[in-house]
């Protein structure tokens, strides 16, 4: 497990960026700024939509850093670690997130985590099956959500997730069904055979 | 490499359905159907500077993150295939240039794409200096991929590709939420607007270029590898000195500037005609072609006027406010919104007569700017009826009463101060022609007496 650990760059990458998630979410959560959008011409648009950004970029780099030859050749769990991974980088961003919420009564600080769940679980989708897109679908899918996922009263819609508030029940459920199939994926997930 | 594979395994190509999806679609449907920018007749769509910008507004902060981004891309991926380190044969700025071309090129076709696209949907007079601004958005878009590569050489691509993306986009964009301090908006081109036959001046282009470009230097002369150790250390130090004094001076030029960065009006060119008075109106405004019609109302307006007893002066000339805003009005040189107002009424030339009506009634003072500034507030309903008296000379009172009505709400006996102005002017009607006359200029002064306190001269 310690080769596992130190293959996946966990103490090098993914912690640190994880600590500069919470210092971020703490120190801007309440930015905002006028970035365009279709239906609407501008809309304001929270920082906390693209924060999750960090977690996922950091998580799909540590999980596409393989020690090939050990992982085809043993019978080590090694998806069951990744999967332990990933629900616990998860996990920490949810709490997080509603930490930061209970003690600013801010909303969408509260919906971090799920945010962050779905777009890990678009990222782990993207990773089984176009594994050269993965680093540019979250990302893209924040971008895509800021400039086509409001209607002209600047209400999310459905299928754009990010900027529900974090009590929404369709969001919620659409981000669980997200991070539930890329967490398949992941753990379903063959080892390439060299 | 050849050209066709540089594009094709480069990553400016297959991200291109987000980014010029974005652009077209936004230019096609938001600026037309939503925000009203490019759909609502205004005289900004026929200068060619005002059009650039407001087509490019919303794309430079995109622009410059998808700049570094692609960059940081590029670079991991050089870097990973071993090109970046490879014997000294190959120049390091060959290597960059090289895979840097396509994300340059990508993220300037964000700028560009709607320019050209709104150059031909609009047609204005086009002056090289429109598109300044462009080439300034270009040559930014250089510098954040530039820096975009640097931090991809050190940071894995996975990471630092989509953090400089979403990082980059928001945060460029987030520095006109503040004006404290003003720089960063300013240098980063975050707050450019034009009036009509405005330009930005030399210097507001100027500072961004120096800014970014400065550092961006700084980073690539990092790069360098040809000199000794010592050379190469010295280099590097002065480059990051000069960059560090470049930003300095530049950030300090743009904080001056506040929030609105410098430009100079009155460059649009005007068409005029006609002899005492000389009317002239901005030539490409789009309502020059009503000249002739806007001359005859103005001079049949001040011709009744006189007729029925106000004493006007012909002005010598009649100049148009659009593009030339700061006119001050005189006796022989009058400074009247002109292309606005035939705008304003489909090109008929009602709001023209009611403006040079208003232009005729010359009080014996100064008038106090608001109600409550007078010494007795009671003056509006003198003044007011004298200038009703003259509108309906000049057959303009429906303009006029629109805009008394709507500055009347502030007062608590709105309708009450209208009735009695109403009052006043249909009974001064009433009188004899040459007993109007006097009436009018008893009004005149007694408005002034009420206003200012002091007998009028």
């Amino acid at each position: 497990m310690i080769w596992w650990f130190k293959a996946r760059r966990i103490p090098a990458v993914l912690l640190p960026l994880c600590a500069a998630f919470a210092v971020v979410l703490v120190l801007a959560y309440d930015w905002t700024a006028t970035l365009p959008a279709l239906a609407s011409g501008s809309s304001t648009v929270r920082f906390l939509t693209f924060v999750p950004v960090i977690v996922v970029a950091a998580l799909h780099h540590c999980l596409s850093q393989r020690l090939d030859a050990a992982e085809v050749l043993s019978r080590r769990p090694v998806p069951r670690y990744d999967v332990v991974l990933v629900l616990a980088t998860v996990g920490f961003t949810v709490l997080a997130g509603l930490a930061v919420g209970a003690l600013t009564g801010d909303d969408a600080a509260r919906a971090v985590g799920r945010n962050v769940a779905f777009l890990t679980g678009l990222m782990l989708l993207a990773h089984r099956f176009v594994p050269q897109a993965a680093a540019g679908v979250p990302v893209g899918w924040v971008f895509l959500s800021v400039f086509a996922g409001s209607d002209a009263y600047r209400r999310p819609r459905f299928w754009s997730v990010l900027e529900h508030p974090a009590a929404a029940v369709p969001a919620l459920v659409e981000a669980l069904l997200c991070f539930a199939a890329g967490l398949a994926a992941l753990a379903l997930a063959r080892p390439r055979t060299l | 490499m050849r050209l066709r594979t540089r594009l094709l395994s480069s990553s400016a190509l297959w991200t291109a359905p987000l980014w010029l999806g974005i652009v077209l679609f936004y230019y096609a449907w938001a600026l037309h159907s939503v925000t009203g920018t490019f759909s609502r007749p205004r005289a900004e769509l026929h200068w060619a500077a005002s059009v650039v910008l407001d087509a490019t507004e919303h794309f430079y902060a995109f622009a410059y993150a998808l700049a570094a981004a692609l960059g940081a891309w590029e670079a991991g991926r050089i870097r990973k295939d071993g090109v970046w380190d490879l014997a000294p044969a190959r120049s390091r700025y060959r290597i960059a240039a090289g895979v840097l071309a396509p994300t340059v090129a990508a993220a300037s076709l964000m700028l560009v794409v709607p320019t050209a696209m709104a150059l031909v949907e609009f047609r204005p007079a086009l002056d090289p200096r429109a598109l300044l601004p462009v080439a300034v958005g270009i040559a930014l878009v250089c510098s954040f991929t530039v820096a975009g590569f640097a931090i991809g050489l050190r940071v894995p691509r996975a990471i630092a590709a989509p953090l400089l993306a979403a990082g980059g986009w928001y945060l460029v964009a987030f520095t006109v939420t503040y004006a404290e301090p003003a720089w960063p908006g300013n240098v980063l081109t975050q707050r450019w607007y034009l009036d009509f036959g405005a330009y930005l001046k030399g210097e507001a282009l100027l500072m961004p270029v120096l800014f970014c470009g400065g550092i961006a230097a700084a980073i690539a002369v990092w790069w360098i590898r040809g000199p000794a150790p010592f050379v190469r250390y010295a280099l590097r130090t002065v480059a990051a000195a000069l960059a560090v004094l470049l930003a300095t001076v530049s950030a300090g030029a743009a904080n001056a500037w506040s929030i609105d960065p410098p430009a100079t009006a009155g460059h649009a060119p005007e068409t005029c005609t006609g002899r005492l008075p000389t009317v002239c109106m901005a030539s490409y405004a789009g309502a020059a072609d009503r000249l002739p019609q806007v001359r005859s109302s103005l001079v049949a307006t001040l011709t009744g006027l006189r007729e029925a007893g106000v004493e006007v002066a012909m002005p010598r000339s009649v100049r148009d406010t659009e593009g030339r805003p700061g006119g001050r009005s005189s006796d022989r040189e009058w400074w009247l919104p002109l292309t606005r107002q035939v705008d304003r009424n489909d090109g008929r030339t009602v709001y023209v007569r009611y403006s040079a009506a208003m232009m005729a009634v010359r009080f014996p003072c100064r008038l106090p700017d608001s109600f409550g500034a007078a010494k007795e507030p009671a003056y509006i309903v003198n003044a007011d009826a004298a200038k009703l008296w003259v509108a309906r000379r000049a057959g303009v009172q429906e303009p006029f009463l629109k805009w008394r009505e709507s500055q009347y709400q502030e007062l608590e006996n709105g309708d009450e101060v209208l009735a009695k102005v109403k009052e006043r002017a249909e009974s001064a009607e009433r009188l004899r022609r040459d007993e109007q006359k006097e009436w009018y200029g008893r009004e005149l002064a007694k408005a002034c007496r009420l206003a200012t306190g002091r007998p009028a001269p």
